[in-house]
């Protein structure tokens, strides 16, 4: 079978592994090395290694930065978005009342 | 002595085997467990095998249909579940190192509904670890290795629902019970040559399966052809009492018939992939042409655009960090076998709960564009990937990412999807399409694969592992 290049996937947008069950970090991982740093994602990585820096060695680091910074381009997609007040959850809250909530 | 012939029949088949007592329940166990155990082993499908088990549900099933008591076409049938599913008193290791010795004092739903229905289960189906929801980088993410794909043992099955797939392909037992969250029932059904059923969301209960996103699990049957999805999906669709998710029992019941009764109109998605491998390509364009010389209807369709799967995205990430929460914090996290898996929950744990609102809400508006396309189709159909299967060792983040909008938005939306085998490449790896359906319509997609399958011998076809 011919090989399929990543780049000749990659897009702008989200990019995910085939891997299934869909992986939280590859979601987020771009064809591109590492977008521009931001505050936003500073303050993410640096919210890790404060709180579990201790964990981690200097490639999963490396690692963490790398896959947030990648990452950013597809949030930052989805809060462009235009939402309107009234556009509520898609999951609801239900009340229960008794043994079941059905 | 029990050969390939008959390991590799469809469950309609063995039960009527079994049901004319031509073929018994406890012999075929046997067989399976065998084959397993030794084949079983060398290509990592398995998590445990219920041996015990096994042989007391096949000789009480030997006795109930000796003396005329016949549950229905899964009586007698050996399976696999995937080791998310608790078998009571047995090891569930949600394929993971820091869940090793975790046995659970009941079955799960699904595993409590199939022993209804006389089935009987012989093994626990490896899987990736935590099926996948803190990442993973390689194949081999599990606490039981990566498993071998029967049609080239240097492939990866795909994942995470990874040793059903392996189990089905390899005639280890009759079906599986897979999950998918995204792309875990299609991906290992397309790079194993089987068939996959993803139901509705809400239509298998899910309680007793361990949890990574609780508004986008689901759990649905693998096997050697959609018809016989259809008869496990009709075992196991039923309301829930203990899952919250679980679909009321009038829309959660499911009653099968084979075929449709009108000619199918077949949406075929001319944006489901950014580039298709050419072979892959050759046989889709061939599966939509023997579709429509069956009397299907097709025209193109176009999936909308919009940031759908990055919602989806962020729903698992931050559903899966806050089910593993536990595991995340106590650092345990560490003992997962992938190093994707070792980081991922810390990353995602510092996804705002804005965004989840707005991904919740964002899916609102995604199930009215999607549910508006079925206005025109029944169903919509494409390359279940646009590859085949892989070498175990290729790097997922770095060799093989790709945009997966069907997927994102099928799995966002709890659209039911089935993947069957459209033919095989030049290597002799199977490719697969898939049909997919608007919520509750699993009858659809299971017509449209019974129409390809009743044209096309391609799920006939097995491996000589």
């Amino acid at each position: 079978m011919k090989t399929i290049s990543r780049r000749s996937f990659a897009r702008n947008t989200v990019v995910i592994a085939t891997a299934a069950a869909m992986l939280p970090s590859d979601l987020f991982a771009e064809e591109t090395t590492t977008a521009p740093p931001n505050a936003e994602v500073e303050a993410r990585i640096q919210w890790i290694f404060t709180k579990y820096g201790a964990r981690l060695n200097d490639a999963q680091r490396a690692d963490i930065r790398r896959l947030i910074a990648s990452g950013q381009a597809s949030i930052d997609a989805m809060r462009a978005y235009a939402l309107d007040n009234a556009d509520d959850p898609a999951t609801p809250f239900r009340i229960q009342r008794g043994g079941s909530a059905k | 002595v029990i050969g390939e012939d008959v390991l590799y029949l469809t469950v309609r088949e063995l039960g009527e085997k079994i049901r004319t007592k031509a073929l018994s329940p406890v012999e075929l166990a046997e067989a399976y467990l065998e084959r397993s155990e030794g084949l079983g082993a060398k290509l990592n499908a398995y998590a445990t095998l219920t041996r015990e088990r096994a042989l007391d549900e096949a000789r009480a099933a030997e006795k109930e249909i000796g003396v005329g008591k016949y549950r229905g076409p899964l009586h007698g049938i050996p399976y696999a579940a995937k080791d998310l599913l608790a078998a009571k008193g047995y090891p569930t290791t949600w394929g993971a190192r820091p869940f090793a010795n975790q046995r659970f004092d009941h079955d799960a739903n699904v595993i409590r509904r199939l022993h209804a229905a006389g089935a009987v289960l012989i093994g626990k189906a490896a899987m990736i670890e935590l099926a996948g929801g803190m990442g993973y980088r390689y194949g081999t993410a599990s606490i039981s290795g990566g498993a071998k794909n029967p049609w080239n043992e240097t492939c990866w099955t795909c994942g995470s629902s990874s040793g059903s797939g392996a189990i089905v392909a390899a005639g280890l037992a009759a079906f599986a019970i897979g999950t998918e969250t995204w792309g875990s029932i299609v991906c290992p059904s397309a790079y194993c040559g089987v068939s996959g059923l993803r139901p509705t969301f809400g239509r298998v209960g899910r309680s007793g399966a361990m949890a990574l996103s609780y508004t986008m699990d689901k759990i649905g049957p693998m096997a050697r052809s959609a018809d016989d999805c259809g008869l496990i999906l009709q075992a196991l669709a039923a309301h829930d009492l203990h899952d919250r998710g679980s679909l009321p029992q009038g829309e959660a019941e499911f009653h099968y018939a084979h075929a449709s009764e009108k000619p199918l109109r077949i949406g075929w998605l001319t944006n489901a992939w950014k580039d298709v491998d050419a072979e892959v390509r050759k046989l889709t364009d061939h599966a939509s042409a023997t579709l429509r010389s069956a009397g299907a209807h097709i025209g193109d369709a176009a999936l909308p655009d919009g940031p759908w799967e990055a919602a989806a995205g962020v729903t698992i990430s931050v559903e899966g960090a806050s089910a593993f929460e536990s595991l995340i914090e106590s650092g345990r996290v560490s003992e997962l076998v992938d190093p994707a898996g070792k980081i991922g929950g810390y990353i995602n744990m510092t996804i705002p709960g804005t965004d989840y609102a707005r991904a919740q809400r964002l899916r609102g508006i995604i199930q009215r564009k999607i549910d508006a396309l079925f206005d025109s189709f029944d169903v919509i159909a494409a390359p279940s990937l646009p590859i085949v299967a892989t070498s175990m060792d290729t790097n997922l983040e770095t060799d093989l990412a790709f945009a997966d909008p069907l997927g994102g938005i099928g799995n966002f939306c709890g659209l039911p999807a089935l993947s069957v085998p459209s033919g095989f490449t030049s290597k002799g790896l199977p490719a697969g399409i898939q049909f997919v359906g608007r919520a509750l319509d699993d009858h659809k997609v299971l017509a449209a694969a019974n129409l390809f399958q009743s044209h096309d011998k391609s799920h006939r076809r097995h491996p000589s592992p």
